[in-house]
């Protein structure tokens, strides 16, 4: 903190995002000490630079299908490697709408404990190709299709089958 | 489908009613050759009957290492039906012991193997690898003190490492059970940790009866003949999965249209 100001509420101020009575006090401040003044034109510089910059590899960059599922799993992987992290609303969406992946959890959660069936579904969801808002009828049926494998090895086929039959009466409901 | 009539209760009932008759037996001062015989026909039926249900428990699963570790549980039982039926005591006895061990220690080993392969997160953690520390101690003292006293034989102590093994291995496996977050196939390992817990209480308080006849007799006895009832309750617990599953299925399929069974 420097002239009883701090760095959050420079920030802020870069942002344009600060109160208006904090920001008056900067910009009064800012007219009479030429060391802010240097210092805000520096961080003014700064951001500016970094939002050119962004904007650039933003234009280069393009996200593809494969690289959000590469970094989905990543992110399934390192929730799965937890004890117990995430829930099953980070997990749904369009089409995994949450009420269908609490109906097929309450289901396995019986036979094989509520976190194997959490990590079943994440696992099921991990495997799946598509991409955010992309996904389909088709989709629940991949991820249905997963889920019934690996219920099958884990809780057995009678199991497996039932998460099948709940799953396409989940598609025809 | 032997599943649909030996439950867990049906199971419950048959060992309180075997434990609670054997205890009257002894109290009324029955003949001793009709409370072994009684007891072996028992321990036998209950071996039997857990590893037919183990076979069913392998029709249950695709999956070739599941269907592999619930194989050789049921060869822990069919082996040691065959020593109350016929092998005990012959020579042959410790021949169909071993076997079974191995089966028991060897089915424990495939399905923590197997959960681990999984990928949903089941690891091991620190006390779980001291726990496993214990017992391999326990084991050696248990050793050292039978060798210095000359009651073990040789065999017998080849038996009891892989009965300690398996109790290592029950270690591992409770932490997966509480990875998983409680369950029905939790339940079912959790009274297989408990079968191999038992069977080496038995070992042991069997080593402090030779110190401390008769002090430790009647307690010997009862956990002795508990422990294929535990086994028995694994496998139906696990089996009653598979008919629960089968009646939930009946009611969506009559609730759903037909033609979706299969995937």
């Amino acid at each position: 903190m420097k002239h009883s100001i701090s760095y959050d509420d420079w920030l802020a101020y870069l942002d344009g995002a600060l109160e208006p009575a904090p920001a008056d006090r900067i910009r009064t401040h800012l007219s009479t000490c030429a060391e802010c003044r240097d210092l805000y034109k520096g961080m003014l510089a700064a951001t500016a630079s970094l939002r050119a910059s962004g904007d650039a590899y933003r234009e280069t960059a393009t996200v593809t299908p494969a690289a959000i599922r590469r970094a989905r799993e990543q992110v399934c992987r390192r929730i799965r490697t937890s004890d117990g992290g995430g829930t099953l609303e980070d997990l749904a969406g369009t089409v995994l709408t949450i009420s269908r992946l609490r109906r097929l959890q309450a289901l396995v959660a019986p036979v094989c404990g509520s976190r194997t069936a959490f990590r079943l579904i994440l696992a099921a969801v991990s495997k799946m190709s598509m991409a955010p808002g992309r996904a389909s009828g088709d989709d629940w049926n991949c991820f249905v299709q997963k889920l019934n494998d690996l219920t099958s090895a884990f809780c057995g086929k009678t199991t497996a089958r039932l998460v099948w039959k709940l799953g396409q009466s989940l598609e025809v409901g | 489908m032997l599943g649909r009539w030996i439950t867990p209760k049906v199971t419950i009932a048959a060992a309180v009613s075997v434990i609670f008759g054997e205890i009257l037996w002894r109290h009324f001062n029955g003949p001793g050759w009709g409370v072994g015989w009684f007891d072996r026909c028992a321990r036998a039926t209950a071996f039997y009957a857990g590893a037919f249900l183990c076979l069913e428990v392998v029709r249950d699963y695709d999956h070739r290492l599941m269907r592999l570790s619930w194989l050789l549980f049921s060869v822990e039982g069919f082996m040691l039906a065959v020593h109350f039926t016929w092998a005990w005591p012959t020579p042959v006895a410790i021949v169909f012991i071993h076997l079974g061990l191995l089966g028991l220690l060897g089915g424990m080993s495939v399905t923590w193997w197997q959960l681990r392969r999984f990928g949903l997160g089941f690891h091991a953690r620190w006390p779980d690898y001291i726990a496993v520390g214990l017992i391999v101690a326990a084991m050696l003292t248990f050793f050292g003190l039978s060798y210095g006293r000359h009651w073990m034989h040789p065999m017998l102590a080849s038996a009891r490492t892989l009965l300690f093994l398996s109790a290592a291995v029950a270690v591992l496996l409770n932490r997966f059970c509480l990875q998983m977050g409680g369950g029905q196939i939790a339940g079912v390992f959790r009274f297989f940790i408990l079968y191999v817990g038992v069977r080496c209480a038995v070992n042991v308080v069997f080593a402090l009866n030779q110190i401390y006849t008769p002090l430790l007799d009647e307690p010997y006895r009862i956990i002795d003949s508990t422990y294929p009832w535990i086994y028995l309750l694994a496998v139906s617990l696990r089996a009653q999965v598979v008919v629960n599953g089968n009646r939930q299925l009946e009611t969506l399929c009559a609730l759903a249209s037909p033609g979706t069974l299969q995937p």
